[in-house]
């Protein structure tokens, strides 16, 4: 028991000349000239697609626009908090406060954990669940060495519930590891540097159980992803495509490309060429433009010609001669 | 009376301020956060939740966090 004492007191020793060692800084402060270029990237994209008439492009590009308008707002927030905060040096914790902390840490988190050789302080929250989506457990683990430097913490799912479309994103705002801490950076960042560890895994607690619509890395609408209903799997939705005859959504890989005119086809809307069985588009056969060998030259991949390519390319040798010089 | 106010919203601050005697913790909380309400904040005195009516004593550690904190 002594010793348990003396490990939480050389720990709380640790972080609190960690602590003690940064100076107050403002070094952030810089104003949010990419985020601003992102949503007027975003606005011009979207601009077009409206004006040549790409309805879905244009629905996926206003929600990109919305979130980078987002960012740059929390990002605009941010500043100025942290310019706010930089009016006012930091208290720091006493050495009793700190041990207080750490003390207190087991009474709001499930397990805590420190390691004095690979310098790392974790604990680990309860089950989260956001609008109904079991997420499990959060470790989050400070590395107090970097208190002071940019996210000196990572955050691990302990049973991995990740979004349909990347696997990497465990939460709707933690990215490989990484928290987005958006509204909440300042005040983790003063409670950091602060030496406040209850409260800074207080804060990351608070984040990791809110939802922000507004900018998560994956929305919880698409976080177990829309089954294409072709193949049955689970995806993204800006991974289904429409079929361009019968509207139908599927994955990329239960549409074929025709080869005669480029486009993408269920199964049911491509039919094989009478002649070669490559298939084909029911447009495409029904206009003339049959297999595909539209240019004359011959039959999809290296196929024969069917009939009506062989036709085809009688018929346009025959313009190419007509047009030759006498 | 002097406490430790720390206020979780915004920039974080932690500052020792003065109070009158007899301060109860949602007296603090409607002078310090104006506006707000206080079922959206966990508030804790000396790291332990604690009744609104509880009366604030000298050296209180005194933390307002919001429940809900959006990330990007």
């Amino acid at each position: 028991m002594r010793s348990a004492s003396r490990a939480l007191l050389r720990l709380a020793g640790k972080i609190h000349s960690r602590v003690e060692s940064l100076q107050p800084t403002c070094s952030d402060l810089l104003l949010p000239d990419a985020d601003w270029s992102r949503c007027r990237a975003a606005g011009r994209r979207l601009e077009k697609a409206e004006r040549r008439g790409w309805r879905l492009a244009a629905v996926r590009l206003r929600r990109e626009l919305r979130q980078a308008m987002e960012q740059l707002r929390l990002e605009m927030h941010r500043i100025e908090d942290r310019l706010t905060a930089s009016e006012r040096p930091p208290r720091i914790a006493s050495l009793r406060e700190i041990l207080d902390d750490l003390r207190f840490l087991p009474d709001s988190f499930d397990e805590v954990r420190w390691d004095l050789r690979q310098e790392m302080l974790s604990v680990t929250t309860e089950p989260i669940v956001l609008e109904g989506f079991p997420l499990g457990r959060f470790t989050i683990s400070l590395d107090w060495t970097r208190i002071g430097f940019t996210r000196p913490y990572h955050v691990l799912a302990r049973e991995p519930n990740p979004a349909a479309s990347d696997e990497a994103v465990t939460h709707p705002h933690v990215l490989n590891g990484k928290l987005c801490e958006g509204r909440g950076a300042v005040s983790l960042r003063a409670a950091l540097e602060s030496g406040r560890l209850v409260d800074f895994f207080t804060i990351v607690d608070r984040i990791l159980h809110t939802y922000h619509r507004g900018s998560p890395h994956s929305p919880l609408s698409e976080w177990g992803g829309v089954c294409c209903p072709g193949c049955g799997d689970r995806l993204s939705e800006d991974d289904l495509t429409p079929c361009e005859r019968c509207e139908s959504v599927l994955c990329l890989g239960c549409l074929s490309g025709c080869p005669a005119c480029r486009g993408l086809f269920c199964a049911s809307c491509l039919e094989p060429c009478a002649e070669c069985r490559v298939r084909t588009c029911r447009s495409c056969l029904s206009s003339g433009a049959g297999c595909g060998s539209a240019d004359g030259s011959e039959c999809f991949d290296g196929v024969e010609p069917c009939e009506g390519g062989r036709a085809q390319n009688r018929d346009s040798e025959a313009d190419t001669h007509a047009l030759l010089p006498v | 009376m002097q406490i430790l106010f720390i206020n979780n919203d915004g920039g974080g601050f932690a500052d020792q301020i003065k109070i009158p005697d007899g301060t109860t913790v949602s007296d603090l909380f409607a002078q310090r956060m104006p506006g707000r309400n206080a079922s959206h904040y966990l508030i804790r005195v000396n790291r332990q939740p604690v009744a609104s009516d509880a009366v604030l004593q000298p050296g209180d550690r005194v933390s307002f966090t919001p429940t809900r904190i959006e990330g990007a």
